[in-house]
């Protein structure tokens, strides 16, 4: 079991399924049904946009990643300082992100931990003292699920 | 203008069978030190305000370049030359060098522009400066030709002066060389020879620190080193200063020690030459029982950004993560790996940095092959083998 999840949390954003791969897949070609939130006929639950699921990975932080866009387009004629940068898998922005975890289901929202996982070290962050609930008083970011006042929390819960 | 003042104006003979369309004059759109302000349509009161600001206008007059009439004759050179303290010179007379100047008239210059031209001009020897080594100095013609040449005590002779007698004394010092600057201010004495006879050989004189090697650390560029000759008619007694094979015990201070002997000493020759760290001043440190030191430049840590929950730019995310975690956290993340990979008889650094470069290149993350390539930074302990050391 845990050999298929460090599978997953390696491949997910480097494999591309073989069906996506073979066709030219603009914005204009994206399908109607992925642009949406899609919920099961039978049972009547949300069900995961696979696209993020290939395309994004959630750090267990909140924050999203995935490969710069169009890296693979006509590289040959691109400068040097491009061919670097456009390997680099990019953050995504806060709207981003609050859409991203919208079209997944909760499992997916949950933190995740595998065995020798190469994106341990960024599961948290360390020196952000933003508050990490919002004004209705939801989660913001992941945290342990003790709600503290300000000065205790900072002082015992600096990383998230 | 309007249909009745157009009327009032031109007689009915002379008027169009239309109203003709007349603009008004123009006024400018634009007038920047106006501001917008100037140009708001206001019917009721200051019409003219618009004109009222351009009268308003500061008048502004251009710097004038102002001649001093008592620097008047002087060169632009002099103008700007800052006052200077009168140099007093304490050495000898400069001797006369016979380099032959020849004089030109306009007829040879114009025969040598022509020859030039052509390609023909032959510099003749003869005519050329000889002291003048810059050309040398400049191609490295003497680095190249006399590489490590200042292990062995130089050669050096002294012109005589006269037929009277009078002694000369030696000292070779180097300027940037004192490495025990927190201990002790000074120069760093290379050789001193004291008490030489006029004309006579250096051996003839007391050799009060013996030769040694100009000694420029590694990474502390190129040092100065300066060939003072001094020129007293009395013996010179230096009992206070002491040859110790000790490095710290060579150190003096030039200036000070000129200035005890002020009334004795006259300087009255200087030449320098310098140098730069070669893999005789290690030897010659061991061979002296000590280290040698290396120097490099302490960069400034690399600045940083306030860290932001959700960068409104896309960021590499692990470069971007990394930035804000704690070092140490980091360095400890290194240094297990590298413990993954060593056995306990063999701490050799990895030969290879990646064996299955291709293999990784197409399976791995880029970010987490680029960071297994990675030699700079936390990852450089990787590769350093610190237990040899």
């Amino acid at each position: 079991m845990f050999k298929i999840g460090l599978q997953t949390a390696q491949t997910s954003l480097t494999r591309t399924p073989a069906v996506l791969s073979s066709s030219a897949r603009g914005i204009a070609n994206i399908p109607a049904h992925e642009y949406h939130i899609r919920f099961d006929q039978q049972s009547g639950r949300k069900r995961p946009a696979q696209d993020v699921l290939d395309r994004f990975k959630r750090l267990n932080n909140g924050m999203w990643i995935h490969a710069h866009a169009g890296k693979n387009k006509l590289r040959y004629m691109k400068d040097d300082k491009w061919q670097k940068t456009s390997l680099y898998y990019e953050t995504c922005t806060k709207e981003q992100c609050q859409m991203l975890d919208k079209l997944v289901t909760p499992f997916w929202l949950r933190p995740k931990h595998y065995p020798n996982d190469p994106y341990q070290a960024y599961n948290v962050r360390h020196g952000i003292d933003s508050p990490r609930v919002d004004d209705k008083g939801r989660f913001v970011r992941e945290r342990r699920k003790v709600l503290l006042d300000d000065s205790t929390s900072s002082r015992y819960f600096n990383d998230c | 203008m309007s249909a009745a003042q157009y009327a009032r104006l031109v007689p009915r003979k002379y008027r169009h069978r239309t109203l003709p369309k007349m603009d008004r004059p123009i006024r400018p759109r634009v007038i920047s030190w106006a501001g917008p302000s100037a140009f708001y349509p206001n019917r009721f009161y200051e019409i003219d305000k618009w004109y009222k600001a351009r009268i308003d206008k500061p008048e502004t007059i251009p710097d004038m370049h102002i001649i001093e009439p008592t620097d008047y004759t002087k060169s632009i050179r002099e103008i700007l030359e800052k006052p200077q303290t009168e140099l007093i010179n304490i050495g000898f007379k400069k001797p006369e060098l016979s380099a032959k100047k020849i004089e030109k008239t306009e007829e040879d210059r114009v025969e040598l522009e022509r020859k030039s031209r052509h390609m023909e001009l032959l510099i003749s020897i003869d005519n050329l400066e000889i002291p003048n080594l810059s050309i040398y100095k400049h191609f490295n013609i003497f680095d190249d030709l006399f590489a490590q040449n200042l292990t062995e005590k130089p050669d050096i002779k002294i012109e005589k002066i006269g037929n009277s007698g009078g002694f000369n004394t030696l000292l070779m010092v180097n300027i940037d060389g004192n490495g025990f600057l927190e201990q002790k201010n000074g120069e760093f004495v290379q050789y001193l020879v004291a008490n030489i006879e006029n004309g006579g050989e250096i051996g003839t004189g007391d050799e009060v620190f013996e030769y040694l090697q100009p000694l420029p650390f590694y990474g502390t560029g190129f040092h100065r080193i300066a060939f003072v000759l001094f020129r007293h008619s009395e013996k010179l007694d230096l009992a206070g200063i002491s040859g110790a094979a000790n490095l710290e015990s060579r150190i003096l201070n030039v200036s000070e020690f000129y200035k005890k002997n002020e009334r004795v000493l006259t300087p009255s020759a200087i030449r320098f030459c310098q140098t730069k760290y070669d893999e005789s001043v290690k030897r010659k440190l061991h061979e002296l029982g000590y280290k040698s030191p290396l120097y490099n430049y302490e960069y400034l840590p690399a600045l940083k950004p306030d860290q932001k929950e959700y960068p409104k730019k896309p960021q590499p995310f692990d470069l971007y993560l990394d930035m804000y975690r704690d070092p140490k956290e980091i360095e400890a993340e290194v240094l297990e790996k590298r413990l993954n990979t060593i056995g306990l008889n063999d701490v050799e650094a990895p030969k290879w940095l990646d064996t299955d470069y291709n293999e990784n290149k197409k399976k791995l993350p880029s970010w987490l092959h680029s960071k297994m390539l990675d030699r700079s930074g936390p990852n450089r302990k990787l590769y350093e083998n610190i237990e040899k050391k």
